[in-house]
């Protein structure tokens, strides 16, 4: 047989090991603020570029997609051009590729710093960036299609069907839930609303996690355990099952995430179902990694890389066992909105991604430099110490999590709430908080320890940029299995294969979402909601752009501890005019629904400049500059007509009135805070906020009072 | 529009019963898929991760 000689791309592979190693660093950095920020509110030192609620969200996209994207880029670049003998497709694009992804990160953390979100959680990059984001995952996937393509290995292993998935499902969420209206250069309104724009999203959100933290990783347990173990997986019968049953199911669970909300009955309890049934193959997949180390498990006690390999597919497994139990709809009750929920997410994203990152970073540095690892001992202590970070974080916040669900469900004997002050619950739980900093603390400085052992060993070894390999061409192996049938025959054709793939995630998705398109009663209608004013559309958008959902919830579910606390529990009809919808996911602070009327206009002025103020020993960090910047008042019929196209039905030709009507309501407001003694120019960012507030969940009300 | 055309057209348990047999069939298919395979086939996809063609071998050893 006549062998062909080429080389694999190992320049590449080494640009996304440091990319994921400075990232990670990164985000974990600033998840180390936050972390410390939600007990010491003071440390945004009044500056919005630093306050918890618009930094968040760069610590969550930092982590998902230039922390786990890198590492998902890196592991399928080395392992991609080894499974199909061949080197990558081209060579530009897999620099387009680097330097595309690199791009988008950086522009993420700048213009969530600077406010500019969509407010949808891990999809919060505004619309020029989602369009860039397009484009550079349609290069990756021609990258890795075409390698694919010009393959010498005429079978497809396993991992790369995970990759495949990965590719289409996160093309197919991302540009689904992307589908916005741009009112101007970084600023957008979704097109869908209240519980079709909260389905959409949790249907993505959801599966941002599955395709995005999920599958890609699974393809590269399925590579590098069995590299680093040299043996070949467990079963391989299991990993077919694994990898259709997991795709097939990952996609319906969504609705989980909307479990007692205003999402119609049979959505959420199909969300449970498919919850449920995930259990199977996650398990089947932990299982088959695990297993995979039989016979060899002295080796696990030695190598520091099958100690990191361990612990990920271990907290795979517990992560994959939670959520399903959180989505039961009692569990989930009890522990929506609590810090479980950020407890299970992290056993996730430092156990599984984290732990399996750094094994995979351990193994690869020394292949790719021809040398041995600078320090095992110095990889051991960054193990114990990155493990010990796991239990700390976790242990405090299921705690927290306990504590201030019991709080807040806690009745007197004469059935009023035995803790109605929202803060009473917080406060409660700092010392957790404190903890739970600590647990970050030694995580990061497991990280540290990490990259000077990877820089060390880089610098004694010798770096290839160009691997030499050899293999048989194609054409030959293509007799040999010409009469396949059946998967034999589907894994060796990627177009079939893809095709498949595809089907197998849109049934799922279309069999939700359709539904809420076509039954107009799955949203009823209530006849006193109108739309906001032009005011409130601006606060509503300071709202966004302050991040505010990022802590509170606007969502009172309908059980007696939230209608006693809140007031009356929302209705999917009260947010039809909502684009995007805020219902938020933690309550870091009180469900804000109803917060309308409840207290008077100089309460939030003082709450919004220093909360503390009024309400001793708040958390909330302080937002002066809210009282000193001026709204852009000029951007307001942009905003009506947009919300016009989109559905809401602002008649013909307001968006001329729009500007006298906002400042006839916002100096109404201004003279208001004259009375009590607070000087402030009508046209200021408060005065729109406020009114936001004070419109908030009072819709309902106006209709009780009409029926009276 | 289009949803006002369709909304009484639609019977929702249409989707959900369309839905478990489209998941069992999908799901029986898979398993009889992954059991009829044959075990040379199995070995030699379970050891294609251990050979990538590289022409240096592993100088070191894990």
């Amino acid at each position: 047989m006549q062998m062909e000689t080429f080389k694999y791309d190992n320049k590449i592979v080494k640009a996304f090991t440091i990319a994921t190693a400075f990232w990670g660093f990164i985000g974990m950095l600033v998840g180390l603020l936050i972390a410390v920020q939600i007990y010491i509110p003071a440390l945004n030192f009044e500056i919005p570029y630093l306050t918890f609620s618009r930094i968040r969200p760069i610590h969550t996209n930092a982590v998902i997609f230039a922390f786990v994207g890198n590492g998902i880029f890196m592991g399928i670049y080395y392992s991609l051009q080894r499974l199909c003998k061949a080197r990558m497709y081209n060579d530009l694009l897999s620099w387009i590729h680097f330097w595309g992804w690199q791009l988008i990160i950086a522009l993420a953390a700048v213009t969530l710093a600077l406010g500019l979100t969509t407010s949808k959680e891990y999809a919060e990059l505004e619309w020029p960036i989602d369009i860039l984001i397009a484009v550079v995952w349609v290069i990756f996937g021609i990258n890795v299609f075409g390698t694919i393509v010009k393959r010498r290995e005429k079978h497809m292993y396993v991992a790369i069907w995970f990759y495949i998935a990965t590719i289409v499902t996160v093309a197919v969420l991302h540009i689904i839930n992307s589908i916005e209206i741009p009112v101007s250069f970084m600023k957008s309104y979704p097109v869908y609303a209240g519980v079709q724009d909260a389905l959409v999203q949790w249907w993505y959100g959801h599966n941002a996690v599955a395709f995005f933290l999920t599958t890609p990783y699974l393809g590269l347990m399925y590579y590098f355990l069995p590299k680093a173990a040299n043996r070949p997986v467990y079963s391989y019968r299991l990993s077919i099952i694994h990898f259709w049953a997991l795709i097939f199911i990952y996609i319906w669970a969504g609705p989980h995430h909307l479990l007692y909300t205003s999402l119609p009955d049979w959505a959420q309890s199909l969300g449970t179902v498919f919850s449920i049934m995930l259990i199977a193959p996650s398990w089947g997949g932990m299982i088959n990694g695990l297993l995979t180390l039989r016979g060899v498990w002295d080796k696990v006690r030695e190598e520091p890389v099958l100690k990191f390999m361990v612990v990920a597919v271990t907290a795979y497994g517990m992560a994959t066992l939670e959520g399903p139990l959180l989505a039961l709809k009692s569990v989930n009750a009890l522990f929506h909105y609590t810090d479980w929920i950020i407890s299970h997410v992290h056993i996730g994203a430092l156990g599984w991604n984290g732990f399996l990152t750094f094994s995979v970073l351990y193994w690869l540095i020394p292949k790719l430099y021809k040398t041995n690892l600078y320090s095992k001992k110095l990889a051991n202590f960054h193990f114990w110490i990155g493990f010990l970070g796991i239990v700390f974080y976790a242990s405090s916040m299921y705690w927290s999590a306990i504590t201030q669900t019991l709080m807040w469900k806690q009745f007197t004997p004469e059935g009023l709430l035995q803790y109605p002050n929202f803060l009473e619950t917080v406060l409660q739980i700092v010392p957790m908080y404190f903890i739970r900093s600590l647990g970050g603390l030694l995580y990061l400085t497991g990280v540290i320890v990490m990259v000077y052992n990877l820089v060390k060993t880089a610098k004694q070894g010798s770096f290839v940029d160009d691997e030499e390999a050899q293999a048989a061409p194609l054409v030959i192996a293509h007799e040999k299995y010409k009469k396949g049938w059946g998967h034999r025959w589907l894994e060796s054709r990627p177009v079939q294969f893809t095709i498949l793939t595809t089907i197998a995630i849109l049934i799922g998705g279309l069999i939700e979402v359709i539904p809420m398109y076509l039954i107009k009663t799955n949203v009823p209608t209530i006849a006193s909601v109108k739309p906001y004013s032009p005011l409130e559309l601006q606060g509503r958008d300071i709202y966004i752009r302050e991040g505010c959902n990022t802590c509170h919830s606007q969502m009172i579910r309908p059980f007696r501890s939230e209608t006693e606390r809140y007031g009356e529990y929302s209705k999917a009809g009260e947010y039809v005019h909502d684009h995007p919808f805020l219902w938020g996911s933690k309550r870091t602070g009180p469900d804000l629904m109803r917060i309308g009327g409840k207290y008077p206009n100089v309460w939030h002025y003082h709450h919004f400049v220093e909360p503390s103020l009024m309400s001793p020993g708040s958390l909330m960090p302080s937002y002066p500059w809210l009282a000193e910047d001026r709204l852009d008042i000029e951007s307001t019929p942009a905003k009506i007509s947009a919300m016009r196209k989109i559905g809401v039905p602002y008649e013909i030709g307001y968006e001329d009135r729009a500007i006298s009507d906002l400042m006839k309501q916002a100096e109404e407001i201004a003279v208001d805070l004259q009375k009590s003694g607070i000087a402030v120019d009508p046209d200021k960012e408060i005065i729109a906020i406020i009114s936001y507030m004070q419109r908030l969940g009072t819709d309902i009300k106006a209709k009780v009072e009409e029926e009276k | 529009m289009f949803k006002q055309y369709l909304s009484s057209a639609v019977d929702i348990h249409f989707f959900a019963i369309t839905g478990l047999i489209i998941f069992l069939t999908f799901f029986v298919g898979a398993v009889i898929w992954a059991i009829t395979r044959k075990e040379d086939y199995l070995s030699k996809m379970k050891n294609l991760p251990l050979e990538d063609g590289e022409k240096i071998k592993e100088k070191i050893k894990l």
